[in-house]
């Protein structure tokens, strides 16, 4: 006996689906197992009166005479309200016939948990600076989580993960050291803080900007004004850093004793300015690293811009030599 | 109706539906008059409840009708009646979840055993089996009823289930296998009484 080999072949048997072949091997198997037999006669039985069940149910009415006068109904409906067959949302299917309802709504979906996400990291971010400069602004309120009174170390500032995103290292620098200021130590405004941008501006607009009246937000402005200033320094520090490996790299002239460095000594001019006066906020914020890294750029710049657009070799060599003795270029790389 | 219009339905093409499309009522009549049946006996089989029925194949019907645009050429319109249907008949079962209409009590008063009667004539015995399919049935999830409404009472293939369920051959073959033994088991009493 084989009945689990044609156990399975029996609802197909039942169903007419074997082939031939199949079909005679199943019912010769049945011819010798009662069993399997028995269980055959119960499915036929079984599907004989399922397909009865249904044979003998009808509607009680005349469903074909009720449709027609709904079908007539619904007819009238629409010439009554001619819109309504071609409302908005037949029209936007029309618009959208390109997207299945499935596709439609993942896109619909995926739009919005984007805008969800970006307007939760939004959220996070004006909540960390505004954290930030609740901290820096009003220590006494918002104390930093290090309360010893002490100012924090660099590692240990006051500002996190998220945070170090919008403070860079040398922000922190700058904004420890200006904490430890008092507020009449400090008085910069937002003016002031974008005069330091914008160049040239005239030394009396930028003195007039930094003597306005104290106000209930000048500490946020203060705040603003050391992040601008930071900024700026940064982008002071890549254009010299660039403009130093742009003068060490500069190629002797072939067949004579000449260097032509035109483009650095023009550039090293406007770099020289601005340094003066990113050295001088620094200066009056206290903080020394920054002001002793511009002071040393400085240094070089001025030889350099001292230079003539075609200039000796004796003159440019021992600058070189400088920019490679002192590692300036990667201090500035660090900075 | 016209000779040409039941010619139409009875011979496949896609001329009716395309008239049908076009507004044409005695095209969507001709559709009604030859798929109307086994409509209603799919309703009445998954709810068991004949005026029920009716409304929900005229509902399946009026709502071809205004949607007869959206139907591609390439999908058989009974397939795509029976989607209609089920989504009715799904909808059906979801209110009748909220109101509560159906108590157990209800479903134990259709369950009637062999052991009552055992000698009845044939008219009795039909309806007596016919009301313990409908009690079986209705113990059935919703899944299983209407996989196996589909293949064991209207003769479906997988393939035309699967259409209209958007579920796959293998799952259906699952679900109709395990209907089948609970079926056998709630209808075991009455098998045995009838040999």
């Amino acid at each position: 006996m084989n009945c689990k080999k044609y156990s399975n072949l029996l609802d197909d048997l039942v169903e007419k689906r074997l082939d031939e072949q199949m079909s005679e091997e199943t019912l010769s198997h049945l011819l010798c197992c009662q069993r399997c037999e028995t269980e055959v006669e119960t499915r036929f039985d079984e599907k004989e009166i399922y397909a009865d069940f249904l044979c003998d149910v009808n509607p009680l009415s005349d469903l074909s005479e009720q449709f027609r006068r709904r079908l007539k109904l619904e007819n009238q409906k629409q010439v009554l309200l001619p819109s309504t067959r071609s409302s908005w949302n037949e029209r936007l299917r029309d618009v959208f016939y390109f997207l299945s309802l499935k596709s439609a709504l993942a896109s619909l979906a995926i739009v919005m948990i984007s805008g969800l996400v970006a307007w939760q990291s939004m959220k996070a971010t004006k909540d960390e600076e505004r954290k930030t400069v609740a901290q820096l602004t009003r220590p006494e309120i918002f104390p930093p989580e290090n309360t010893n009174g002490q100012i924090p170390e660099q590692d240990s500032l006051p500002i996190g993960k998220n945070q170090s995103s919008i403070l860079t290292k040398s922000t922190n620098r700058v904004l420890r050291a200006s904490s430890t200021k008092t507020a009449e130590e400090r008085p910069i405004s937002l003016e002031a803080a974008t005069a330091l941008i914008k160049k040239p501006v005239p030394r009396n607009q930028i003195q007039q900007a930094v003597d306005v009246p104290k106000t209930a937000t000048e500490d946020t402005m203060q705040f603003i004004a050391i992040k601008t200033f930071m900024t700026e320094t940064e982008r002071q520090m890549e254009k010299v850093e660039m403009l130093f490996r742009s003068f060490r790299n500069a190629r002797i002239n072939e067949g004579n004793n000449y260097f032509n460095v035109a483009y650095e000594s023009q550039s090293a001019r406007k770099l020289l300015k601005r340094s003066i006066e990113l050295r001088k906020f620094a200066e009056s914020h206290g903080s020394h690293d920054v002001e002793e890294t511009l002071q040393t750029t400085e240094a070089l710049l001025g030889e350099i811009a001292r230079l003539k657009s075609v200039s000796l070799r004796e003159k440019v060599i021992p600058i070189k030599r400088r920019l490679s003795d002192q590692n300036i270029i990667a201090a500035l790389q660090v900075f | 109706m016209s000779n040409r219009l039941i010619d139409e339905v009875d011979h496949p093409s896609v001329s009716i539906i395309e008239k049908a499309r076009d507004g044409d009522e005695e095209a969507f009549a001709a559709i009604f008059a030859q798929h109307h049946l086994f409509i209603y006996k799919f309703i009445y089989a998954m709810l068991g409840d004949n005026s029920l029925a009716e409304e929900l194949t005229q509902e399946t019907f009026l709502g071809a009708y205004r949607t007869i645009g959206s139907l591609r050429n390439d999908s058989t319109l009974r397939t795509w009646l029976c989607a209609i249907a089920k989504n009715l008949v799904f909808t059906s079962f979801r209110q009748n979840r909220k109101e509560g209409l159906q108590s157990d009590e209800e479903i134990d008063g259709l369950h009637i055993t062999d052991k009552v009667n055992p000698l009845p004539d044939k008219q009795v015995l039909n309806k007596e089996l016919n009301k313990i399919i409908l009690s079986a049935l209705e113990k059935l999830s919703e899944g299983k009823r209407l996989i196996f409404v589909f293949r064991e009472m209207q003769d479906l293939s997988y393939k035309e289930i699967s259409e209209i369920t958007g579920d796959s051959i293998s799952k259906l073959k699952t679900d109709l296998y395990r209907a089948k033994i609970e079926m056998r088991s709630m209808l075991r009493s009455y098998m045995e009484a009838k040999k």
